[in-house]
């Protein structure tokens, strides 16, 4: 709007550094001459607790940190904050760290030179990226505005235009003509079903892009009628995507089971069922997360995964126990199962209708 | 205390399976048992104070676990934490002939030990 002061570029830099950070501060807001506000935090916790406050143009993560380090951290706002700008900036740069975070979605991997050039190289790499141009279109977030409301008032205004939807584990395209959806594909699936899949996730973002005609159209139908179909379907849990990909829905059959590769003899101490699943978080060997459910507090539920084995190495040497499988904790109400595997850890909380008693 | 939970425990254990159990009272004290010679008396203490530890995991959950269960390729550790802070871990062969369902009944009995304060101790 005419007369409104510009916005000031918003950057994020997380390092655990506190003299690097704070001549960062000082030497970046003089450079950019007040046009940049910058944020400082010292580890991933600081810097999520930030990112939930603001948005940023430009996260900027330092590889070598403790706890969680900068690659994983990629990983993880990659889950969290998908289409957030994220640059390295490190003091060892190699070429297969450079490659590892560029295939995670690095925008930019930047070398920590501490000279008067190095510093302006930084400087000038990363204005050209706050400053480029935004992609056309909007985004949003579904937690905060349905994807049926975006969907009706694109249809309602008889809009063209192609929402794209994705989530940690799905994607997926709407088309909209006119005001009449006419395609919609996710995955391998496409027309009224990947519409019905995509309007059932629970979360996720949406980008709201000028329209492209699909390769075919698949989907005829009047759009409030498509709404209502999907909603319904909703109601009943029947969401195609839930059931054409695994990794979405919330595995119920795990409590009390067991889940894979080779397993100690003896089965768990019996579960009563129902058991109601509240809570699962599957994360990689290397600390990325693949897939997570009602986590309350990832932070914490990653840093409670991590001390869980390091007590179970621990025990493993302390006792002739053998490789460590899984811990169970019973509360009053719930029942947490840890599983520890090279390539995986799971971590499920599930309540049963009986208490929780292992 | 102490003498109900060792009249508890002696008529209770050992369970077939059973290699090991500690104890701690709600004083603080620790004692153990090993029922074989698979495990030794060191290392049941240093794991039982890893362990009884674990609970505090939890905590920070800011969940109150009252049972734990570890599990290993060839051993299963059940833990059982009173609100007295009494703490009872079984140190079990970890074999598909496991009495589970009777585990979990010493288990039981032993959260509901009256405590000190209470009528009938």
């Amino acid at each position: 709007m005419p007369g409104q002061t510009p916005r000031r570029k918003q950057f994020l830099f997380v390092d655990d550094d506190l003299n690097f950070l704070s001549g960062i501060v000082q030497l970046f807001s003089e450079m950019s001459k007040g046009s940049w506000e910058i944020f400082t935090a010292e580890n991933h916790s600081q810097a999520l607790a930030l990112l939930r406050q603001r948005s940023m143009d430009v996260v900027v993560l330092d590889l070598d940190m403790p706890v969680m380090d900068g690659l994983q951290f990629l990983r993880l706002l990659a889950r969290t904050h998908p289409g957030q700008q994220v640059v390295i900036l490190t003091g060892r740069a190699t070429e297969e760290s450079r490659k590892l975070c560029v295939e995670n979605g690095a925008a930019l991997f930047l070398e920590k030179l501490i000279t008067p050039d190095g510093f302006t190289a930084v400087f000038d790499a990363l204005e050209v990226l706050a400053n480029a141009a935004p992609q056309e279109g909007f985004r949003g977030m579904m937690r905060r505005v349905g994807l049926q409301e975006v969907l009706q008032m694109e249809c309602l205004g008889r809009k063209s235009s192609l929402l794209e939807v994705f989530t940690g584990k799905v994607r997926g395209r709407i088309f909209i003509s006119e005001g009449q959806i006419i395609h919609a594909e996710s995955g391998s699936l496409q027309g009224e079903m990947a519409l019905y899949g995509l309007l059932g996730l629970r979360g996720g973002e949406f980008n709201l892009r000028p329209f492209a005609e699909p390769t075919r159209r698949t989907i005829s139908g009047q759009y409030e009628f498509l709404l209502m179909e999907a909603a319904r379907l909703n109601d009943e849990g029947a969401t195609p995507l839930d059931t054409a990909s695994a990794a979405t829905a919330p595995p119920e059959s795990l409590a009390g089971s067991e889940e894979s590769g080779t397993r100690p003899t003896a089965p768990l101490l019996p579960v009563s069922p129902p058991v109601h699943i509240d809570e699962v978080l599957l994360i990689s060997g290397s600390g990325e997360v693949l897939y997570e459910w009602q986590t309350r507090s990832l932070e914490r539920r990653l840093n409670f995964l991590q001390q869980l084995e390091r007590k179970a190495d621990l025990l493993s040497k302390l006792l002739p126990a053998g490789r460590f499988d899984r811990a169970e904790f019973s509360t009053s109400r719930d029942r947490i199962i840890c599983q520890v595997q090279p390539e995986m850890r799971l971590f499920v909380r599930s309540t049963s209708a009986s208490g929780a008693t292992a | 205390m102490r003498k109900a939970c060792e009249e508890f425990l002696m008529a209770r254990l050992p369970v077939p399976g059973l290699a090991a159990c500690a104890l701690r009272l709600p004083d603080g004290a620790v004692t153990h048992r090993c029922f074989n010679r698979w495990l030794s008396s060191a290392q049941v203490q240093q794991a039982f104070a890893e362990l009884a530890l674990s609970f505090e995991l939890l905590q920070q959950q800011e969940m109150a676990a009252a049972q734990t269960v570890w599990l290993f390729e060839h051993l299963r550790v059940v833990l059982c934490l009173r609100p007295d802070h009494g703490c009872l871990a079984l140190f079990l062969e970890n074999r598909a002939d496991l009495p589970l369902a009777e585990v979990q009944a010493v288990l039981d009995e032993f959260a509901e030990l009256p405590t000190p304060d209470q009528p009938g101790f």
